[in-house]
């Protein structure tokens, strides 16, 4: 039988997805898995009670317009937020189209972050042990955090990338191949349309690595603190191993509460550069047209500031999701 | 010195002998002594990510955005349409206080000219009921100092005739008869109690 997290033989091991159910080598159901079935049901609990309360009334009086109740106001604040603060300065006239697919890419990936600070892993171990079963992988339990998982932030790159790309061709196909050619002349365009081509190929791949790296860097710094307790405990006993314990544990818990920020942060870059992306495919033939009207509403982001926006993003990112 | 050195000791004996654990672990082999991969999985982590995500947006589109979607334009219709209501309103009001101080302004000037001329009205009516009475007055007076005089004419003249006839009644009797003093003045007193009479 494994060992629970403080007696692990190593942290990467604790972080890292275990199979449950595979066929011909695939792991058909993994702890992975399990958690994303969580992550979806428990985003559907949060989300769809406060729908109900969002939205508006029958009687259309002044309470029908109103959200009641802490979660519905919760949840509204935050997608009003995203709509209003996010959304709509990239994508203007535009953003309650494409709402409804950014607002799930939020709450998904937060949920999945959120869960995986859970130590539903552990606990199962656990119970596991406590019952004498063997519950998960060799008795590891079941859980873990499903954004953790390079395969799963890859999966949803790919849905992100697929949307933003589908969007903006069907929207306007000739738009969508002049966009390759950066607007450079005709004959720049042989050094252009493979860079860009690149450029728009790399972009779920900063999407899902850099999900994938800010959950595992943190989730294994709280692993790597957690596993110094157990072997430190054997080898010094209760008396001298204590203070490398309780350091241990106390780091743990302060990266831990770290992890939360890091959980929004994750959930709103991954959203917000989705929508950046977007915007630039699907924002870009009006900017020409509309540039005067950009200017007069003053909350239009240009594509170009996106990227520059998207840099400064990754950056703020990085430093705040690095451990 | 000497007892913080005793206390870091402990300490790094403690780190060094968790790290001597783990190489001698991962040397020693045995099930852990593979360093599991970061990216550990298969394609089926994947196709289930999308599956989940692709049925979560579904469900959430139909019982989640969509209503959210609608309560939040719904509301900013609202709150445009009674700021519009309200904003129409505050220039009806504007318009309304406009025409009602004008026409407050007309009314204040009408009662003006009404007061004038009312108090106008009231001096002239004044004027001429005194003129009335006074005429009144001095008629009656004319009329009264009439009557007194023809009254007192009357009287004069009526004495007059009396006093003729009484004179005429004295003389007949007196030469009809010898009057003495005593008839005379039982005479007298007849005549003069019928002129009384």
């Amino acid at each position: 039988m494994q060992p629970i997290l403080t007696l692990a033989a190593s942290p990467v091991e604790h972080v890292t997805d275990k199979p449950l159910v595979v066929i011909n080598g695939l792991w058909v159901v993994s702890n992975v898995t399990v958690m994303l079935v969580l992550g979806a049901i428990v985003t559907l609990l949060l989300v769809v009670p406060a729908a109900r309360k969002i939205q508006t009334g029958k009687h259309r009086t002044l309470d029908d317009f109103r959200s009641q109740g802490l979660l519905a106001n919760l949840v509204e604040s935050v997608c009003v937020y995203l709509r209003e603060e996010v959304f709509r300065g990239v994508l203007g006239e535009e953003t309650d189209k494409y709402t409804p697919v950014l607002w799930t890419f939020f709450w998904f990936i937060l949920v999945c972050n959120l869960m995986g600070l859970i130590p539903i892993l552990d606990l199962t171990a656990l119970i596991g042990q406590l019952v004498g079963v063997e519950i998960g992988h060799h008795g590891h339990g079941i859980g873990g955090t499903a954004t953790q998982s390079i395969w799963v932030t890859g999966a949803l790159a790919i849905v992100a990338f697929l949307f933003y790309n589908t969007t903006a061709f069907i929207k306007n196909p000739l738009g969508y191949l002049k966009h390759l050619t950066g607007g450079a002349p005709w004959f720049m365009w042989i050094i252009m349309v493979p860079v860009e081509i690149m450029g728009t190929l790399i972009k779920p791949f900063a999407l899902a690595i850099r999900l994938f790296a800010n959950m595992t860097g943190g989730h294994l710094v709280i692993a790597v603190l957690l596993s110094f307790v157990g072997p430190v405990l054997k080898a010094l006993g209760v008396g001298g191993g204590s203070p490398v314990a309780i350091i241990s544990i106390l780091g743990a818990a302060g990266i831990n509460l770290l992890e939360v920020l890091v959980a929004f942060i994750q959930a709103y870059i991954f959203t917000f550069l989705t929508c950046l992306f977007l915007g630039q495919l699907v924002v870009h033939e009006h900017d020409e047209h509309d540039e005067h009207e950009t200017h007069d509403h003053g909350v239009h982001v240009h594509p170009h500031d996106a990227l520059a926006m998207d840099d400064v993003a990754l950056k703020e990112t990085n430093i705040a999701g690095s451990h | 010195m000497n007892r913080t050195c005793s206390r870091i000791f402990p300490l790094m004996v403690a780190l060094a002998t968790t790290a001597t654990a783990y190489a001698a672990d991962a040397e020693h082999g045995g099930e852990h002594s593979a360093e599991p991969s970061l990216f550990a999985g298969t394609i089926m982590q994947s196709v289930a990510a999308v599956i989940v995500f692709v049925l979560l947006f579904a469900v959430l589109y139909r019982l989640a955005w969509g209503p959210i979607l609608k309560g939040l334009q719904d509301r900013e219709g609202k709150i445009k349409a009674d700021l519009e209501a309200a904003e129409k309103s505050n220039r009806d009001a504007a318009e309304k206080l406009k025409q009602l101080e004008a026409q407050l302004a007309a009314a204040q000037q009408k009662a003006a000219e009404l007061i004038d001329e009312a108090r106008k009205d009231a001096q002239k009516t004044a004027s001429r009921i005194e003129e009335d009475a006074r005429k009144e007055i001095d008629a009656l007076r004319q009329r009264s100092t009439n009557e007194i005089k023809f009254a007192k004419e009357t009287a004069l003249n009526e004495i007059y005739q009396q006093a003729a006839v009484i004179s005429t009644q004295i003389a007949s009797r007196v030469l009809k008869r010898e009057v003495k003093e005593e008839d005379h003045r039982q005479l007298v007193q007849e005549v003069l109690g019928e002129f009384k009479g």
